[in-house]
């Protein structure tokens, strides 16, 4: 017996290291931190498009948007080191994963190779009486902290970078973040700004409108030969870039690790790969591991520096009000009960309408207490994080406020129907929702299509069996396959 | 007349050239709009996700051939999302909410086919309004655009509330308790001036707010089928027969009016970058609704109430390519993907692209009629198709449509906290609909919210002074239309009281 399970266990390390000689023996994951069509995102559909034909395994790009990010991050965390799914890794990764406390950190990964590089540039218009860098040193020294810089959020890369050149040209000025690069750029365009931070193949396509200020690099920029290096003004900005590259959980297979490195350094050469980097108008690079790492490590270092710069607690929790949750329970349990005694004493006829009114004061009262630890507003401003969320709250207030005021005269029109049935199906749903991560999307779907066209009482048990699989076959089918949406394939599969 | 001669040259890049085979335009236009439609009809897959899951197949194309093909996907999604909207209440697009209103609620009167018919022919008419504006005005419009700042867009985003007033004239508290419910809901997640996290209780997952999309399908999707499971017996339907009969040609005719204006508010506002669809159909069915000699019957399965939206939501895609192709700046996250998907082909829009580029810009224009024709036979052919499925038994049909909500919700972020979301807001929307709270405001809010919010605080933090939105003339006169329609319907409806008290 033990002879048996000895031989079993030996052959399962064997078959494991067969296993593992063989990789990749099924589809590779890329994930990706943006919704289809970003930056990111298009650079590894190139990518896996390439790699699939190189190694006869398909690489499947997944997007897990949100969280600024640290989803993706976190979701390549969660996974076994396996190699099979690779983090497409921007430099945009370094902020948030600093400003967060999420339990893991940038050490928490193996850095395979960076592909791609372009430096930072300012970009302004190129009709605006403020274009070239003189002009914005002049008027920034002139009107301290007027000048309008803008980009992409808060916290950012390209806001860091903002930081940093002030620091270094000894001015200051004001930032103003937009939800993308796109709408920022449309504001220089517009010029309800004046300088655009980004890189200099934003201006492609639309030379006649803007123009590069200055690059962040050490010469000029081959393709952008007109544009003006920061150090020709004197300033010591020369290598900063804004990267992208691929990882993997910390831990993979060291063979897994060079296999994809030489995949990588394969598909950097590829002719598609370089004619795609060429439209883009970023640099094709291939910087391997160990040089990866230094350059992610030290832009960490400076990315910590301007952040605290530019007012973000780095490493710590902002404040946060003590016990959310407990005191939305106690406010809408406080005013219901008042509401009931209300009601009961007046002998208003019997409805919803007023407590869903108290919830809503609940919610009020709750995200104005909620919002009071938010952090104060900046110098020179008079709205902070909390203004806007307290003018929604009160307004929330003041119309619940006006519908138990007007009761009377709302009318309940609807009588209530089959709520019994109701409350049994949201029971099912919620059975649904929580097993699908354990016997995965499918199998549970189909459960819940059987148990719910059962408590709807379709009399045919025929229809509904096949109506189910039929509707499993086509998720698996357009879902699954054709439009490759990861579901969650639980335990068995 | 350079610019005939561009377009008839743009026909025919269509027709075939050297490179190009005579059948390829049409074929691709045909099968684009196919998928489009789908696309749309599907709750949770959005115009931005078929795009970016189509690029790839576009990779060996010829860049007309590509563009084109993208093009047909891009248009055809607007029509697919009324769709849902009309037959089970889902709205595929967040535009298409507006279609619902009255659309669903002729449904449940048993014409959907009236419902449908009178859709895809004003998002037709719509889509050439949009590709006309398109192809004559686009630079003019897109000088416009690039006027909106930060305290236009936040007034904009205000007009744009303020069409609840004039939406639901029974429930307007009711109405105002759910644009308040939803404008707070949009406050969750990181702040964009200074990113701090707000109200997420700790969950990384609610950074970027709650995803719109699932919360959508959960509002309307979920919320319908738990109300209809309540209202309805099981066995007796209140309709039993659902007649696929389209509108009459004399019914067309009376609506004309609100098609072409919803055509031209679509293509307008839809130029504007970040605005987009949404406020396109809600303005044009305000509008549709202050100018019509019988306002009452709005909500209850108006066809001036389908046909405005949707001629707004159909002109809307033209009028969002045009700050993608004169400025290229995305107006929405669909025409980010186009974008990217052009850079692929070493197209890069903007100012230089007509230019440099001018065949295959002209190509992309004379594409959109055909594509608009290709968009009417498939969608005439389909609704007798749809009319059928809304037929299926209801303890059939509610369970799969929760499935296919559920996956949808899924797809959006491939995350199962989205599945939760829209579980969440699904019961959120049946317990406001039963009790009278409309939820369509509650989507507008969600939209506007988050724009008024950032616009609101650019323009504080650029120009330090709350003047500007006064003081810019843009602003000064959106703000003077949000007051109007605020308070007119207001104190026309004092004075109709008043005239009815004194007979």
């Amino acid at each position: 017996m033990i002879k048996k399970i000895l031989y079993c266990i030996a052959f399962s390390f064997i078959s494991f290291s067969f296993l593992s000689a063989e990789y990749p023996d099924k589809p590779v994951k890329i994930i990706v931190h943006t919704k289809p069509g970003g930056a990111v995102d298009l650079m590894a559909r190139q990518f896996a498009q390439i790699a699939g034909q190189i190694s006869d395994q398909s690489f499947v790009v997944v997007n897990k948007p949100g969280g600024s990010g640290l989803l993706a991050l976190a979701n390549v965390y969660n996974e076994k080191a396996d190699g099979y799914s690779i983090l497409a890794f921007p430099a945009a990764y370094l902020a948030p994963i600093q400003t967060t406390n999420i339990g893991f950190g940038l050490e928490d990964f193996e850095y395979l190779a960076c592909l791609t590089i372009s430096p930072e540039a300012i970009i302004t218009n190129r009709y605006a009486d403020i274009k070239s860098l003189d002009q914005i040193l002049d008027f920034a020294k002139a009107h301290p902290n007027e000048q309008k810089w803008c980009g992409p959020g808060s916290g950012s890369l390209d806001h860091l970078m903002a930081v940093k050149i002030w620091d270094k040209a000894g001015i200051t000025a004001k930032w103003i973040p937009y939800g993308g690069g796109g709408p920022a750029i449309a504001s220089v365009m517009g010029k309800h700004n004046h300088v655009y931070v980004g890189n200099p193949e934003d201006i492609i396509g639309r030379k006649e409108n803007l123009t590069i200020a200055a690059i962040a690099s050490p010469e000029r920029h081959p393709t952008f030969p007109d544009a003006p290096t920061f150090k020709e003004f004197g300033i010591d900005l020369t290598s900063d870039v804004m990267w992208r590259g691929f990882a993997v959980k910390k831990g993979t297979n060291p063979e897994i690790v060079s296999y994809l490195i030489e995949l990588l350094k394969t598909v950097s050469t590829d002719p598609t790969w370089k004619q795609f980097i060429k439209t883009t108008g970023v640099q094709g690079v291939f910087i391997q591991d160990d040089e990866f790492q230094e350059m992610v490590f030290r832009d960490a270092e400076s990315s910590k520096t301007y952040l605290s710069k530019a007012g973000f607690s780095v490493g710590k929790e902002p404040p946060t009000a003590p016990m959310p949750v407990l005191f939305i329970i106690v406010t809408i349990l406080i005013i219901s009960s008042v509401i009931f005694y209300y009601i009961k004493k007046k002998g208003i006829e019997k409805s919803n309408i007023p407590f869903i009114a108290g919830v809503g004061l609940s919610i009020a009262i709750s995200f104005t207490y909620i919002s009071n630890y938010f952090p104060v507003p900046r110098e020179g401003t008079t709205v902070g994080a909390a203004t806007v969320p307290q003018v929604w709250a009160l307004f929330l207030a003041f119309v619940s406020l006006l519908i138990l005021y007007q009761l009377k005269t709302l009318s309940n029109s609807s009588k209530p129907g089959q709520v019994p049935l109701v409350l049994k199906l949201v029971g099912i749903l919620f059975g649904y929702v929580f097993i699908i991560s354990f016997i995965g999307f499918l199998p549970a779907t189909f459960f819940m299509l059987i148990a719910g066209m059962m408590i709807l009482k379709h009399g045919n048990i025929k229809t509904i069996f096949l109506t189910s699989a039929v509707v499993i076959l086509f998720m698996y089918g357009i879902f699954y396959k054709v439009l490759q949406v990861p579901l969650p394939m639980g335990m068995f599969f | 007349m350079e610019l005939f001669a561009n377009l008839l040259s743009g026909f025919s890049a269509l027709l075939g050239t050297e490179t190009i085979p005579w059948w390829q335009p049409g074929t691709v236009i045909m099968i684009g709009i196919t998928i489009g439609i789908f696309v749309g009809v599907m709750p949770g897959l959005s115009a931005s996700t078929g795009l970016a899951l189509m690029v790839p197949f576009t990779f060996g194309m010829d860049p007309l051939i590509a563009i084109v093909f993208l093009v047909s996907i891009y248009t055809s999604c607007a029509y697919g999302g009324t769709i849902t909207a009309i037959a089970i209440n889902t709205p595929g697009t967040p535009a298409a909410v507006a279609v619902a209103m009255d659309g669903y609620s002729l449904t449940q009167q048993g014409q959907p086919g009236r419902a449908l018919g009178t859709s895809l022919l004003a998002n037709v008419m719509g889509g050439i309004t949009g590709s006309l504006i398109l192809i004559f005005f686009s630079f003019p419009i897109s000088k416009v655009a690039l006027k909106f700042g930060p305290p236009a867009f936040f007034s904009l985003a205000i007009f744009g509330l303020t069409i609840v007033a004039s939406m639901e004239s029974k429930n307007r508290t009711k109405a105002f308790f759910s644009t308040a419910l939803g404008l707070l809901f949009m406050t969750v997640g990181l702040d964009i001036i200074n990113a701090h996290p707000r109200f997420t209780f700790g969950r990384t997952e609610l950074f970027d707010g709650f995803s719109f999309i699932p919360a959508l399908i959960g509002l309307f999707a979920l919320g319908e089928i738990l109300l209809n499971i309540e209202k309805d017996t099981g066995v007796k339907t209140a309709v039993k027969t659902f007649s696929s009969k389209l509108p009459k040609f004399s019914e067309i005719w009376t609506i004309r009016k609100n098609i072409f204006k919803g055509g031209a508010i679509g293509a307008l506002v839809g130029a504007i970058p970040g605005a987009g669809a949404t406020i396109a159909a809600f303005v044009a069915y305000g509008e549709a609704k202050r100018s019509s000699k019988d306002p009452d019957k709005f909500g209850k399965g108006s066809l001036e109430g389908i046909a405005a939206p949707s001629a707004a939501a159909g002109a809307s895609e033209g009028g969002a390519l045009v700050p993608l192709l004169t400025l290229g700046i995305p107006g929405s996250a669909a025409t980010a993907v186009m974008i990217g998907a052009l850079t692929l082909h070493n197209i890069t829009p903007g100012p230089e692209l007509f230019s440099n580029n001018a065949q295959l810009v002209y190509a992309l224009f004379a594409s959109l009629p055909i594509g608009i024709a290709f968009m009417l036979l498939i969608g005439y052919l389909g609704t007798k198709i749809w009319v059928k499925l809304i037929a299926a038994p209801k303890a059939v049909l509610l369970p799969v449509i929760i499935a296919i909500a559920f996956v949808g919700s899924y797809a959006v972020k491939n995350t199962m906290f989205d599945v939760y979301v829209c579980l969440g807001f699904g019961i959120l929307g049946w317990v406001l609909r039963r009790n009278g709270f409309p939820t369509a405001p509650m989507v507008l809010a969600m939209i506007l919210g988050k724009m008024a919010e950032t616009n609101f605080r650019q323009a504080l933090l650029a120009e330090g002074t709350w003047t500007v939105f006064f003081t810019n003339p843009l602003s000064l006169g959106l703000l003077i239309l949000a007051f109007l329609s605020l308070f007119i319907p207001l104190y026309k409806e004092k004075k109709m009281k008043e005239l009815k008290s004194n007979l």
